[in-house]
């Protein structure tokens, strides 16, 4: 197989990541004048800090947009203006949500990220036909990010915030800043790119164009290991101390497999399922691991799904 | 277990069937739904009932050998098939708060099925140990089947992803695995058990029509629910979360 075409049926990152002051994921108010940290209890009977997947895939798509747009690839009405319903926004347009065809080829983020139109029945009147329903699940996966226990910790910090009301002049907020090492999965089915993967049958023909949503995917996937953002980041960027992990290409039908970074031999685990068909890359670095992202999205595409192919 | 009455219980069908064993690892949080729980406030399963693995057995297939191949030849495999689900051998469950985006309900007919974002409650598993699937299937399915089942890459929820670590023949070990909770039986010594609601395919001739309608139209009732009793106790119990272990 030649170096400019590794094919990605499905790539999973396994890794661990070191911050220090972060509040990138929070369970909620508790009061108005105190936030949550987020809780997770593990099997052993240890509670460890977590973060929800939820913040790092809508960051994604945040991203994904943003590089779409500067690539020229199609992006939906909805998605343009940044709207999480995705197309769903543009549900009292028909002819915006005619088919799965249609929606996969007009918005890469859609294609991507998923999407559910629901189904609704014609009115009495007739003033609104039926609408069929349309969906795709997600392409890219992102675990709950769970700090390692024993080895995170949290501070309480007092802040200022306005109160509700103009009387109410301003509030003390007690808001918590964790610092750990947080295990993380993600998982990306490249051979889904620009697919119906309902039925499996591929909607946009275009072979350029897929390689270049899939080379946007990647792009956003690296740049959001490289700067952070979620809940609280306007006034509490993490520190990044350190990343360690690996990458898992399966470049035939399959799954790269994902073994959990709270386990100290995680690396080693995953290297244990090497073959012709399945590469592990590990990293030490962030340096590394930008390095390795740039190598795969200069040099690879997304896989065709098995029984398409020629 | 959860067993399909074989239409030709011979002695040569029994035969030409093997257990088929394949153990799953969790690699981080997962949610398998229990049927009935409001999908906005959702408990979760410390594994995935019957009904999710054939529904990922169906959806997996198709990506493998697409829509006719796996309507035609494996289908009929998938439906009837014996299941036995072995939980792993601790199962932590917490409740996460999260921002939804539901289908807003009441109103007028025309908001009835838009997507507004709110609140809701999910219970998230995290498992030490992994869960194997046991399924009794014919001789020559085999192959296909270990396809199917190294390819499954999450239950229920897609971020409830899983690995295949390894497929094997091996008969279930039937005190550890989830059974259906018997009326006519003593049900005694599953007092102390962890049970709940689980969803499973109606009959061994379940349509296929009922899961892959070929028109929008088409709606039949495929699943039902049981009562089920899994092989787990509680052992710990703190704000509202709790942990399973499988009783040996």
């Amino acid at each position: 197989m030649s170096i400019e075409q590794l094919p990605i049926y499905d790539m999973s990152i396994c890794s661990r990541m070191t911050l220090q002051a972060q509040g990138l994921s929070n369970a909620g108010g508790n009061g108005s004048n105190r936030l949550m940290a987020r809780r997770q209890l593990l099997s052993d009977g240890t509670e460890t800090d977590a973060w929800s997947g939820n913040i790092f895939k809508h960051h994604h798509a945040m991203l994904l947009i943003e590089h779409c747009q500067s690539l020229n690839i199609p992006l939906c009405d909805a998605c343009t203006v940044l709207d999480s319903r995705r197309v769903a926004a543009l549900s009292d347009s028909p002819d915006k949500i005619a088919s799965i065809e249609y929606v996969l080829n007009a918005c890469a983020v859609c294609d991507t990220h998923g999407f559910l139109v629901t189904a609704k029945n014609q009115t009495l009147d007739s003033s609104e036909g039926r609408r069929h329903r349309l969906s795709k699940h997600s392409l890219i996966e992102f675990s709950m990010a769970l700090a390692l226990p024993h080895e995170h910790y949290e501070t309480e910090h007092i802040k200022i915030r306005v109160g509700d009301a103009k009387e109410t002049g301003q509030m003390l907020l007690k808001v918590p800043s964790r610092s750990g090492t947080y295990a993380q999965c993600i998982r990306y089915r490249g051979v889904g790119v620009g697919v119906d993967t309902d039925k499996w049958r591929i909607a946009v023909s275009d072979k350029s164009q897929r390689i270049a949503r899939h080379q946007a995917i990647l792009l956003a996937l690296r740049a959001q290991f490289l700067s952070l953002e979620g809940a609280l980041t306007a006034t509490m960027v993490p520190h990044v101390t350190g990343l360690t992990g690996a990458v898992v290409v399966q470049t035939t039908v399959g799954r790269a497999p994902l073994y959990s970074a709270l386990e100290a031999d995680f690396v080693e685990q995953l290297q244990s399922f090497a073959s012709d068909t399945c590469s592990v890359f590990p990293f030490q670095t962030m340096r590394e691991f930008s390095t390795l992202m740039d190598y795969l999205i200069k040099a690879s595409v997304p896989a065709l799904p098995g029984y398409n192919r020629d | 277990m959860f067993v399909r009455i074989t239409v030709n219980d011979t002695e040569r069908d029994v035969q030409q069937e093997i257990w088929l064993a394949t153990d799953y690892h969790f690699p981080s949080t997962y949610s398998c739904r229990i049927p009935l729980s409001n999908p906005y406030s959702a408990l979760a399963l410390p594994a995935p009932g019957p009904a999710t693995v054939r529904l990922a057995f169906i959806r997996t297939a198709i990506e493998l050998y697409g829509v006719d191949f796996t309507r035609e030849a494996l289908f009929p495999t998938i439906r009837s098939m014996n299941i036995a689900i072995r939980p792993p051998a601790k199962v932590a469950l917490s409740h996460q708060r999260m921002r939804l985006l539901k289908i807003q309900t009441g109103g007028s007919k025309k908001d009835a099925a838009l997507l507004s974002e709110g609140v809701g409650y999910r219970e998230m598993a995290h498992a030490t140990g992994l869960m194997t699937v046991y399924i009794r299937i014919a001789v020559e399915m085999e192959a296909m089947c270990r396809k199917v089942l190294a390819t499954i890459g999450y239950w229920g929820q897609t971020n409830s992803l899983t690995s295949c670590i390894n497929i094997y023949h091996a008969e279930p070990i039937w005190q550890e695995c989830a059974k259906l909770l018997d009326h006519g039986k003593d049900n005694n010594s599953m007092r102390d058990l962890f049970s709940s609601v689980i969803a499973e395919f109606r009959s061994f001739n379940v349509r296929w029509e009922a899961f892959i309608p070929e028109t929008q139209h088409t709606q039949i009732q495929s699943l039902q629910l049981k009562l089920c009793v899994w092989p787990m106790e509680i052992l710990e119990q703190k704000w509202g979360a709790k942990i399973l272990v499988r009783r040996l």
